[in-house]
């Protein structure tokens, strides 16, 4: 039988991106989170500002 | 009945398009799209982002199209301006404002399918979606659909802006969606891969789809599974664009009205232009045509609904808008716009995107202090200068400047061919062809006339 080659979308490409880059993002949001702590604990515990797991503020 | 007319920008998106009947605009919503859209409403996404001023509100209206599965009325805007016509901080904003919009709607469970520049409008100072049917349901642990078009529509050109040169964002007239980031990668200076947003957003991201565009649908689905959480991309695009920034200096205009214009001279033609416009009242759109940094737009903004103050200068657009925000003036919106070369039709057919003097249509045009461009720098005839305005308005104000002023006589050199045709009479007999001069006032000095005009009706 005869095998299809079925091409992705273009766009597809950055679909794919986002899936390798996904660790490194996150691991960027956790680092920001963690200096976002340091600097309240020593400009002022205000721990309300700070985001969640999902980026919204709190 | 008048039978609605589909608009020719609105094929691209299965969920609805935009039509219009009796010069209103409606959007049908098509029978596909209604679980997205009864996510949107129900979710409570619509009522939270049109409160925040994010989204366009829109009316519910009987269905007008039999296969339609809604009808909207959205909220009508006066002029659509396009993001080759923004400057900086204008594109900026937008883009800004289209990555809340995505961190709200994860909240409540959707997407962007869509992070087109276009999709966003100026209103009351502040950047608006205008594409109701821009929202999908997200399905959780998936990649951002939008990402390449956001970065194609919003990144790329703000980065060349910023480095480069904020000229650059013309290059979305030859690019509908967006500047492609191959071609940002070979435009921007080497120093840009060092820093870690440009080489992952614009140099990386390019190189993956240049890499992947060969993969076959078998080749993605031996992929391992990995899910992704979109707010961490969301949140770092965030970050990255609120970093970039352009250092401006106060514009040639700003500095103009500081140092080159006496006091006597503006008060007296203040005077005179709040005499016509009493007399007129309140204007629906006036076009302040190579307005500078907007400051007769903001002296005379009680007088129109929307004034578009366009100019040929992004560091004068950029004070404009600053100047709006800090006067709290929300009905300006600076646009550039060379009138020597306008922003062209674009698109499918020519007809997706439409020139600038198309989407024109004003009821009033301030020209102040412009005549003496337009004939010395750019060349064009007196007839060309009218018949440019009187396609565009119904009433125009216009400042005749002598060859003998300062700025004309320097900007007339020894031009002799100019200079000769350069005179009042020409100028008068040019613009009676195309519009009936209801008044005309020489200012004190003698050396600057204000024309108060109505354009003919078979000049429109």
């Amino acid at each position: 039988m005869e095998k299809l080659i079925l091409y992705i979308d273009p766009g597809s490409g950055s679909f794919l991106f986002q899936i390798i880059i996904g660790g490194i993002l996150s691991t960027w949001f956790f680092l920001k989170t963690f200096w976002t702590r340091i600097k309240l604990f020593f400009i002022g515990n205000n721990a309300d500002k700070l985001p969640d797991d999902n980026g919204n503020a709190r | 009945m008048v039978m609605p007319v589909k608009h020719p920008a609105s094929f691209r998106d299965d969920a609805g398009y935009v039509f219009t009947q009796n010069h209103i605009l409606y959007r049908q919503i098509n029978e596909y799209y209604k679980p997205h859209f009864e996510a949107l409403i129900n979710s409570g996404l619509y009522s939270e982002l049109t409160s925040k001023n994010l989204l366009i509100s829109h009316s519910e209206v009987e269905n007008i199209n039999a296969d339609a599965y809604k009808t909207i009325k959205p909220e009508f805007l006066p002029f659509i301006s396009y993001p080759y016509e923004w400057c900086f901080e204008q594109l900026k904003e937008a883009a800004l404002t289209t990555l809340s919009i995505m961190q709200i709607s994860l909240k409540k469970g959707m997407i962007l399918k869509d992070a087109s520049a276009y999709n966003i409008q100026f209103r009351h100072n502040k950047a608006i979606l205008i594409d109701t049917l821009s929202f999908e349901i997200y399905e959780q642990g998936q990649p951002w659909v939008a990402y390449k078009q956001f970065c194609q529509h919003f990144l790329a050109p703000l980065l060349l802006m910023c480095r480069v040169d904020e000229s650059l964002v013309i290059l979305l007239c030859g690019n509908i969606d967006g500047i492609p980031l191959d071609l940002a990668t070979k435009i921007l200076p080497f120093y840009e891969r060092f820093k870690f947003s440009s080489l992952l957003h614009v140099f990386m991201h390019s190189k993956s789809i240049a890499k992947n565009k060969h993969k076959t649908i078998a080749d993605v689905e031996a992929m391992p599974k990995t899910k992704v959480n979109p707010l961490h991309l969301i949140s770092h695009l965030q970050s990255t664009i609120e970093g970039l920034k352009i250092k401006r200096e106060m514009s040639q205009w700003g500095q103009y009205y500081l140092t080159g214009t006496d006091e006597a001279y503006l008060s007296e033609k203040e005077a005179l232009v709040r005499g016509y416009l009493d007399k007129l009242g309140k204007q629906k759109v006036i076009w302040d045509a190579g307005g500078n940094n907007g400051t007769f737009s903001r002296l005379f903004a009680s007088y129109g609904d929307l004034i578009i103050c366009t100019d040929s200068d992004r560091n004068s657009m950029a004070e404009n808008a600053n100047l709006n925000k800090v006067n709290h003036i929300s009905n300006i919106v600076p646009l550039f716009c060379d009138l020597a070369n306008p922003s062209p039709a674009l698109g499918f057919m020519n007809r997706e995107r439409d020139s600038f003097l198309k989407r024109m249509n004003a009821d009033l045009i301030f020209a102040f202090a412009l005549v003496h461009h337009l004939r010395i720098t750019n060349q064009i005839s007196f007839e060309g200068i009218a018949l440019l305005f009187a396609s565009s308005t119904k009433y125009l104000l216009i400042e005749w400047v002598s060859p003998n002023d300062d700025r004309c006589a320097f900007l007339l050199g020894n031009n002799k061919s100019i200079k000769e045709n350069y005179t009042e009479a020409n100028f008068t007999k040019a613009l009676e062809k195309h519009f009936t001069i209801h008044s005309k006032n020489t200012l004190k000095s003698g050396l600057r006339t204000l024309f108060f005009c109505e354009t003919n009706k078979n000049s429109k």
